[in-house]
Parts: structure tokens; C-alpha cells; sequence
């Protein structure tokens, strides 16, 4: 499926770190994955897992300490100027491809927002408190779409009737404290959208909401996805959010991407243990049995372990896992893990006997609802 | 089965405002609900419908405003509105039994206020109907002036009434102070609140970044009156290992700790002085994925292997369902419905409920792309006068708050499943 579809960014071996008191740590560990236009791309992981490092060099708001250490993200038919730093990208004779790691801020000054945005956590503060609401939408339009005031007015009221905003005439003129969560994300959407930008990224958009109000919020992201044809990067940690809006899935853990694939095959399908154990760890409204816990915390990244990361806390682990960095092993044409146990001499390990159970209850309960 | 924590109409309000604009907000309006000794009571609903604020007047860190909560048996907490606005009827249905004036005075004021709204432009108007309502009223007083004995009660009455309200009164002062005592920590009510403990929704906030872990596990039995330092040691070691930590632990401090294991330091704090009833709040809403399954696997095996009695508030709702024997739903500050975990997942039956559950999002895509949301609407019940809802139980085990003719329905559902 998704080679059929247009490539709109591609992620090649990027590593960032950070200089911290205590040296240097190492957030992203080079990881590789492509996106194509009008999907949603799930990325999961837990806290420090580089999952916001790598979102935010996309958008370029890195940190003032962090280090770009090597790689590439390449940005497909962005429209601007092309620039000469584009050696490796896949092909680079025949089409407009810039590195967003080397292009300067003036140039990504013109990208952010018109191609390239970005949703935060948490909405309230995200908003500035003494402006009021409108503006803060309509400035995103006259700032970067050289139309007067008037006709950004216009288009904000435009907008915040598109997000679902009630009344969005009376909305127009007050701060963001009278303002709900839900509202204030439906606007931060709506400024994020305003300037018709291809890419979105969701920084876990909804975690601080409630169920009902996330569910809205998710239904809102979704829809404009489909109106404006959008590729979406969704970074969470909540798996039944991911099973709800991704289409591919990308499983990040101490820097690097364990397993990607579609959100089928990570969810039906998955091979890395760190998958498993994830999927364990979380209840489903059937469950009775104890809950997987994941013995253990993650590395630190201070300094990095010279294996699979998730060795230590691994019952499934091999001498080679601590050793050696497994690479990515091929599943399918769309399925990628980088676990040793797929290795052709690697013992055949399956995955844990709840998860098996949970996986085939669910099939069922697929089928007889057919 | 045995009744542990008993509630009855257990009312929270808070003062918002002040002048004209103040006014009460109904954080907790009228909720009865029992917990039995030994299960896990679940408590969910959206923010702000007033399920931590439940959880933190049962342990008395608010000061309940009208209701009951009993434990064990005994009353340990409650509010005295109910008995405040007794008083204040009385004494306003005496005074008016002293001065019948005061009825014609009401209704001439009423009157007037009428005719200022509808002249409500008019200046001219205005003033003549103030003129109007002075002359009103002075004409009241001078006729209760010169007929006393039409306004006024025989002595002897009017000594009989005041004396009435001022028995009154006092009976319901005794009976305030009463509950006041009651609800004072000492006591027999002491010796109870110290078997209900409390777990915090957010570890890193909830511990004392100046106290060694040590010191924050063992305040709980300082507080209690233990002096013997070998003791104390010996329990803060023992309870570290309880919750799965080790005893060196006790000398580090909090922001030594991960996220996880400050939650297990907030476990161990509650758990030290041996409690009965545990009010988890939130729990695991601020722990990783891989995290929370630690937490709630320990949660459980402590439960069990201390046969403790658990009210878990959450608004994860597939980790309630897994965790809890029993769930009450809350919205706006009101119980919705209450059942076993499983009844309220197969049959919901409140409109709220139904809508709750159809917004969880489950890890399971083919489930995710089927999943049809349905929205609560609170306009589209017919309560009004004669038809308010109350809490009913619709069958064993199963509460809904719903009005006479909602019932009819809920009846009908319940048969054809």
C-alpha cells in the first residue's frame, strides 16, 4: 500500500544528542523511516525514548543544547528553492528534495507552519494568556500569507468554525483561560491548520484531556486529515489512541526504532519483545489475568548500551543482545523489526502466551462482528 | 457481606465569588453509595465531576457540607447543612407567626418590584410606583399601630412560640455540636481515620523533596504516637520491601527515585500504619505505559495479601475494569450509575454511561475502525417537577440514577436482555 503512495519525508540514520551536566546523551541513536503523504504515522514509546527529540528536529524547535551528530531528514517537494547539501537522498536528479538538518533558520522560517506544524501536549499553555483567541489564530495568517488584517480576521473566523468552535463570533474576542482544554486544543488546531501546511505533527495532543474530550479531539484530527489530505506524525504512548488513528506504527525505545509496520501487523503480528511487552502491559477490557510488568527501567542514555537496548529488561534475551546491535529485520515489505530472534539461526521464540490469547480474542471478536 | 465505608448523601460544596457574585459549586451533590470490606470500588467520569473531591471528603481533607460517612459502623464525618437550614427555617416561620405583617410587607414589596420591571424605561413611572410602595408600607405599619390586636399574638402564644423555637434551636445546636465532636480527630474517630489512607494521583509532588524516604514512611506512625526508633526502622524496612523496594531506599531522597518507584514510596507511606480502607487516587495516571502495569500488579497483590478494601478513582477506564469488583460512574457531581465491573460494561443503562464507553480507546485496530461514539446530552431527560431522578436500584447490585418514567424504560431494556 504504502509504496504506491508519494513519499513526503524521509528520516535517514538520524542521531541527536544533548550536552547535560552529566555529558552527553545520547536521545536519538539513528533511526530510519519514511513518510508518505495523507498517512498517519504513530510513533510509540515511554518517556525519553526520543520520540519528541526526533518530532522536534522535524519542525526544527530542537533544544540549545542538542548536537546533530549525523543523518538526514529529507523533505520531498517542499516547493522552495532546491539546495546543494542533498547528497543520499533517494533521488535527488529529478526531484526538489532539501535536508531540514542543514537548511538555515530563514529557509525553515518558511516551511514552519505553510508546510510543517506542529500540535503540543498540553493546549493551555501552548496559547499566549493576554492575547485574545482570534488573534493568535488570524496572526498566523497575516504573518505568513501576506493578507490584511481584515481578510485574516475573516479566514480566523473561518477556521475556528471548521475546528467545531460554538459561536466562534463571541469566541473570537476572549482569552484562552475562558476557554475549556478541549476548546483551547480544538484552537491550537486550527492555528496549526491555518496556513495549509502538509505535514502535522501531534505531540500527544490528547493526553491531558478526558476520554470523551479526546475522543472528539482525535475524531477532529482524523476528519481534517481526510478533507486536506494531510500526512500525520502522531506521537503518544496510549496504544489504544494508536490502534484508533495510525495507519503505520513506529515502536521507539532508548533512541531507536524497534519494530515498525502497519498498524495490522504491529497490532496483530508483532516480533520484538519490547512490542510484546508493551501490548502486555496494558489491560483490555477482558483481561483477568496479572499484567505483564516490564522488570526494570530504561538505559540511560549517558551511555549507551553496545546491544539491544532492551536486553537487560528482556527475559527473551540472547548473548548476542548485549553485544551486538541487532539491525532491522525484514517481516514483510512494510514490516521491520530489529530484534536478533529473527535472525535465521536464532532459536524460535513465540511471543508471550496472554498476549497470544488477547490476539485471538480479538480475531474473533472481529469476525463475529462481520 | 460486610459494609466497611458507608455514605449517605454525602453533599461538598465550595464557596466561589464573593458579593453578588457568589456562589456555591455543587462539587459533590447528593451521592450514597456502601463499600464492602475486601473489594476494589472503582470511580470514574470525566475531570471535574467531583470523584477526587468524594475521595477527599471520606478522608476528611475537605470539611464535608451536609451527609454522613460512617466506617465500621461509626460515624467519622459528615457536614451539618441539613441541620444549619433547619434552624434557620424555624426561625424564620416563627418570626412570621410573631409579625403576620410581614406577609402584606412581602407581598406590596413583590408587587412593586413587578410593576418596576415592566416600567422598566419609564422614569416617571418609576418614581410613582416607589411613592406608591412607601405610602404601601406605611399604611402596614401605622394599622399594626393602632390594631395591635389583629396583628399581634395573645402574650401568652406568642411566649409559647418563641419558647418552641428557642427548644428548637437548641436541640439542633446539641445535635450540630454533636456531629462537630464527631467528626473532631480524637478519639474513637482517630483511632478510625488512621485506617483510612490515602494514595496521590502525582508522585513527584506528593513527597517531600526535604525528607529522606525514611522520614516520609515513617511520619504516618510519629503522628500515631510511636517513639521507639528501632521499631519505626524495622517497619519502614519491612514496608519497603512490601511494596518492592530495598531497605538501603530508606536514606535516599524523593528525586533519587524514577517515576515508579516514588509511587511505590507513596504506597508504602500509606500502607505503615496498617490500613483497612485505601483511597487510590489516580494512581497511575502520571506513570509510563511499561510503569503502570508495575504499579497496578502491585496495587493487586497487596490488596490481596493484605485483604485490603480499595476505593480507586481513575478515569482510565479499561484499567478500572480490570482492576475494580464494583463501578460507580459520576457526572457533574452526581452518581449516575453503580454496578459489579461487569454488568456496567455488558448492560450500561444511564444515556452518560453508554457514552463513556464508547469513547475508550482499545488497543485494537480492527475494533477502532468500527467503534461508533455516541455524545451525552443532559437536555434530553424530562426531569421537572414530580419527575426528579433519584437513585434507585433498577436490579440486585445495580443503581441508576433515573426519574419514575426512566425507570419504566430501564425495566423494559433489562427484560429484553
Amino acid at each position: 500500500m504504502a509504496n504506491e503512495m508519494e513519499k513526503i519525508l524521509e528520516v535517514k540514520d538520524l542521531q541527536i544528542s544533548f550536552r547535560t551536566q552529566q555529558g552527553i546523551l545520547h536521545a536519538v541513536r539513528g533511526i530510519n523511516f519514511d513518510l508518505y503523504k495523507g498517512e498517519t504515522l504513530a510513533i510509540v514509546g515511554e518517556s525519553g525514548s526520543g520520540k519528541s527529540v526526533t518530532s522536534r528536529a522535524i519542525i526544527g524547535i530542537s533544544a540549545g543544547n542538542s548536537i546533530h551528530d549525523g543523518g538526514s531528514i529529507y523533505y520531498y517537494n517542499s516547493g522552495l528553492a532546491k539546495f546543494d547539501q542533498v547528497e543520499g537522498a533517494d533521488n535527488v536528479e529529478k526531484e526538489d528534495v532539501i535536508d531540514l538538518m542543514k537548511i538555515d533558520e530563514e529557509h525553515f522560517h518558511k516551511l514552519r507552519g505553510s508546510k510543517i506544524s506542529m500540535i503540543f501536549q498540553d493546549p493551555m499553555s501552548s496559547l499566549n494568556p493576554i492575547m485574545k483567541v482570534g488573534r493568535q489564530v488570524s496572526e498566523a495568517l497575516y504573518l505568513k500569507m501576506g493578507v490584511t488584517k481584515e481578510e485574516a480576521n475573516k479566514r480566523a473566523l473561518e477556521l475556528m468554525h471548521e475546528v467545531g468552535i460554538p459561536e466562534p463570533e463571541k469566541r473570537f474576542y476572549q482569552y484562552p483561560f475562558q476557554y475549556s482544554g478541549g476548546m483551547i486544543q480544538r484552537i491550537v488546531i486550527a492555528i496549526a491548520l491555518a496556513n495549509n501546511a502538509e505535514i502535522l505533527i501531534c505531540d500527544e495532543p490528547t493526553t491531558a484531556l478526558d476520554v470523551t474530550i479526546q475522543a472528539q479531539i482525535l475524531e477532529l484530527i482524523n476528519r481534517k486529515k481526510k478533507e486536506r489530505n494531510l500526512s500525520v506524525i502522531f506521537i503518544t504512548h496510549d496504544l489504544g489512541v494508536v490502534a484508533n488513528m495510525a495507519d503505520r506504527v513506529a515502536v521507539m525505545y532508548a533512541g531507536k526504532i524497534v519494530e515498525i509496520g502497519t498498524a495490522d501487523e504491529i497490532f496483530y503480528d508483532p516480533r520484538h519483545p519490547y512490542t510484546w511487552a508493551l501490548l502486555s502491559a496494558i489491560p483490555d477490557l477482558d483481561s483477568k489475568d496479572t499484567l505483564f510488568a516490564i522488570p526494570g527501567t530504561p538505559p540511560d542514555l549517558h551511555f549507551p548500551p553496545p546491544g539491544d537496548a532492551f536486553a537487560p529488561r528482556n527475559k527473551y534475551a540472547m548473548q548476542i543482545d548485549f553485544e551486538e546491535q541487532p539491525p532491522m529485520f525484514r517481516v514483510s515489505d512494510t514490516h521491520f523489526a530489529a530484534t536478533w530472534l529473527l535472525h535465521e539461526n536464532a532459536p524460535k521464540v513465540e511471543m508471550p502466551e496472554g498476549l497470544k490469547r488477547r490476539i485471538a480474542r480479538n480475531r474473533v471478536s472481529v469476525t463475529r462482528g462481520e | 457481606m460486610e459494609k466497611l465505608l458507608e455514605v449517605k448523601h454525602l453533599k461538598q460544596y465550595f464557596k466561589a465569588g464573593s458579593g453578588g457574585r457568589k456562589l456555591f459549586v455543587k462539587a459533590v451533590d447528593d451521592i450514597s453509595f456502601d463499600i464492602y470490606k475486601g473489594e476494589v470500588f472503582g470511580m470514574v467520569g470525566e475531570s471535574g465531576c467531583g470523584k477526587t473531591t468524594t475521595g477527599r471528603s471520606i478522608i476528611k481533607l475537605y470539611d464535608a457540607t451536609d451527609g454522613e460517612v460512617y466506617f465500621k459502623g461509626k460515624r467519622i464525618g459528615g457536614g451539618s447543612k441539613s441541620l444549619a437550614a433547619e434552624i434557620a427555617n424555624a426561625r424564620a416561620e416563627a418570626k412570621r407567626r410573631l409579625h403576620p405583617e410581614l406577609n402584606e410587607i412581602d407581598a406590596a414589596k413583590a408587587e412593586s418590584e413587578q410593576a418596576l420591571a415592566v416600567a422598566a424605561e419609564d422614569k416617571e413611572a418609576q418614581t410613582k410606583i416607589k411613592a406608591d410602595r412607601a405610602a404601601k408600607l406605611a399604611a402596614i405599619r401605622q394599622a399594626v399601630k393602632d390594631h395591635p390586636e389583629q396583628y399581634r399574638l395573645p402574650d401568652a402564644e406568642a411566649d409559647r412560640v418563641k419558647a418552641d423555637l428557642k427548644a428548637f434551636v437548641a436541640s439542633k445546636k446539641s445535635a450540630i455540636r454533636k456531629l462537630k465532636d464527631d467528626n473532631a480527630f480524637r478519639g474513637e474517630t482517630l483511632e478510625l481515620m488512621k485506617k483510612i489512607q490515602m494514595i496521590f494521583q502525582d508522585p513527584i509532588s506528593s513527597l517531600n523533596p526535604r525528607m529522606t524516604v525514611r522520614e516520609i514512611i515513617a511520619e504516618g506512625l510519629i503522628i500515631g504516637g510511636e517513639k521507639n526508633k528501632e521499631l519505626i526502622d524495622k517497619k519502614v524496612f519491612d514496608i519497603l520491601k512490601v511494596v518492592g523496594l530495598l531497605p538501603e531506599h530508606a536514606f535516599r531522597y524523593p528525586h533519587e527515585f524514577s517515576g515508579g518507584q516514588r509511587q511505590r514510596i507513596g504506597i508504602a507511606r500509606a500502607l505503615i500504619v496498617e490500613p483497612e480502607l485505601l483511597i487510590a487516587d489516580e494512581p497511575i495516571s502520571a506513570l509510563d505505559v511499561s510503569i503502570r502495569a508495575q504499579v497496578i500488579n502491585l496495587l493487586k497483590g497487596l490488596q490481596k495479601k493484605l485483604d485490603l478494601t480499595i476505593m480507586f478513582i481513575a478515569h482510565d477506564l479499561s484499567v478500572v475494569k480490570y482492576f475494580s469488583d464494583r463501578i460507580a460512574v459520576m457526572y457533574y457531581g452526581h452518581m449516575v450509575e453503580l454496578a459489579s465491573s461487569d454488568q456496567l460494561f455488558k448492560h450500561p443503562l444511564h444515556q452518560y454511561t453508554k457514552s463513556l464507553l464508547s469513547a475508550i480507546p482499545l488497543p485494537d485496530p480492527h475494533y477502532e475502525r468500527k467503534r461508533q461514539r455516541f455524545t451525552y446530552d443532559p437536555t434530553k431527560h424530562d426531569y421537572g417537577p414530580g419527575n426528579m431522578p433519584s437513585f434507585v436500584e433498577i436490579e440486585p447490585g445495580h443503581f441508576i440514577l433515573a426519574s419514575a418514567t426512566e425507570l419504566e424504560e430501564f425495566k423494559k431494556e433489562i427484560a429484553a436482555n
